[in-house]
């Protein structure tokens, strides 16, 4: 699909560019007018022509375009092209310059390239700035692992260095295709440095999980117990709760071998925690700051707190999302891995 | 898998053995060390995990045979016993 991009400027009057543009604009967001001066050489514009060039900058096409959209400003000598329509759309790939003629003079714009815009196969919200840590067992270039398959490092996409490391050989989890990175609930465990984590701190996790016993953490902060998802004691036996000072209510939501995503928001008074799209829970579970980030068992290493399952993918970010942002994420993560 | 012994000193020679062999064996491998020993709660005996590429390993420590001479194994259980804990919370 052709997107549309920022208009290419006219560099001086009456002479030709020279510049090259390609800045894309994704969906959505505003078309950058290109408005330029008559010098006074006022009349109705009475073509507006995408030429199409070759490799060699040899002209191969001309594309006669609307000129209805064209705003004139005969009193400051100013022409506007509307910032609301995207005339790439019309054109096919390749090199082109746009070029504006009246009764006077012919302008002509630097040229540009139409190309098949490919949307990030993530939302831009993950990249705001508000994004910690970003773990993906499908980014190779991010995790460290040996010939084996154990993971020594699962790097923050971000390249914040809020990285998971294992450095002791019996601890590292094993990645698997398609599946993520297995925490195997004997020995796996993954730990960042510490790092500024102070609440809102807000949580995506997808995962599976691949048997029960009591007190699996999912997650952990920094220090023990600061921001926790685990399994709690007694029945039913996937009686999941959050907690950062405070236990939360329960749910029960998690189905073995079957892929979840958790979104947990430690936010004082306002935190809340939901499994997929299931009722979300809105709680106070207290003010732990995380200060890192543990994952497949508890900070403090503990075997008894190790979880069994696969990882495919967490989002740590420093700010309650606004629910169409969160929704965005929910969506992606949805949408990625068919839950 | 993990290997029980009567000393963290034949613990730690194991799992140093271990982490020899990988470090000589397996491209990649990249850890400080292969364990840290957890023990029993009345410290009288260490357990080491055993890494789970056993086929491997049985060949080189010969791990199918609880007691052996050379590492001094007194038992290989399937998960730790309850009450033991790991060095790091002490």
């Amino acid at each position: 699909m052709l997107k549309t991009y920022k208009y290419p400027q006219i560099p001086d009057q009456d002479k030709e560019g020279t510049g090259n543009v390609l800045l894309g604009v994704q969906d959505g967001e505003s078309i950058t007018p290109l408005t330029f001066s008559t010098g006074g050489n006022n009349s109705a514009i009475i073509s507006f022509t995408a030429v199409k060039f070759n490799q060699y900058r040899k002209e191969v096409d001309r594309i006669t375009l609307a000129t209805s959209l064209i705003a004139i400003d005969l009193t400051n000598n100013i022409y506007k092209v509307d910032g609301l329509t995207d005339y790439t759309t019309a054109l096919d790939n390749g090199v082109y310059r746009f070029e504006f003629q009246n009764n006077f003079n012919l302008w002509k714009t630097e040229y540009f390239k139409v190309i098949d815009f490919v949307s990030p196969p993530f939302p831009a919200v993950i990249e705001d700035g508000n994004t910690v840590a970003w773990y993906l067992s499908d980014e190779l270039s991010t995790i460290t692992k040996d010939v084996s398959d154990f993971v020594s490092v699962w790097a923050d996409k971000l390249a914040s260095g809020n990285d998971l490391l294992q450095a002791i050989g019996a601890r590292q989890p094993k990645w698997f295709l398609n599946l993520g990175v297995l925490f195997d609930g004997a020995t796996s465990f993954m730990k960042t440095l510490s790092f500024l984590y102070n609440q809102p701190e807000q949580i995506y996790i997808v995962f599976t999980q691949l048997s029960w016993s009591q007190f699996d953490y999912i997650f952990d902060g920094d220090a023990g117990d600061s921001g926790i998802l685990f399994r709690e004691a007694g029945l039913p036996i996937n009686n999941m709760a959050v907690y950062a000072g405070i236990t939360s209510a329960q749910k029960f939501d998690v189905v073995l071998t079957t892929p979840i995503i958790a979104r947990v928001l430690f936010n004082g008074a306002s935190s809340t925690f939901q499994f997929n799209n299931s009722g979300e829970l809105t709680g106070n579970w207290g003010a732990s700051n995380m200060g890192g980030f543990s994952l497949g068992g508890r900070a403090i290493y503990n075997t008894t707190t190790l979880s069994n399952m696969y990882v495919k993918e967490v989002i740590l970010r420093d700010v309650a999302d606004s629910p169409s942002d969160e929704q965005d994420i929910y969506n992606y993560l949805k949408s990625k891995y068919s839950i | 898998m993990i290997a029980i012994f009567n000393t963290a000193q034949r613990a730690n020679a194991f799992s140093n053995k271990i982490h020899a062999f990988l470090n000589a064996n397996r491209q990649g491998y990249n850890a400080v060390k292969w364990s840290e020993e957890n023990k029993s709660d009345n410290d009288e005996k260490w357990a080491v995990q055993i890494h789970p590429d056993i086929d491997e390993l049985n060949v080189k420590f010969n791990l199918d045979m609880p007691g052996n001479n050379e590492n001094q194994i007194v038992e290989i259980v399937e998960s730790l016993p309850d009450n033991w804990y790991n060095i790091e919370e002490l």
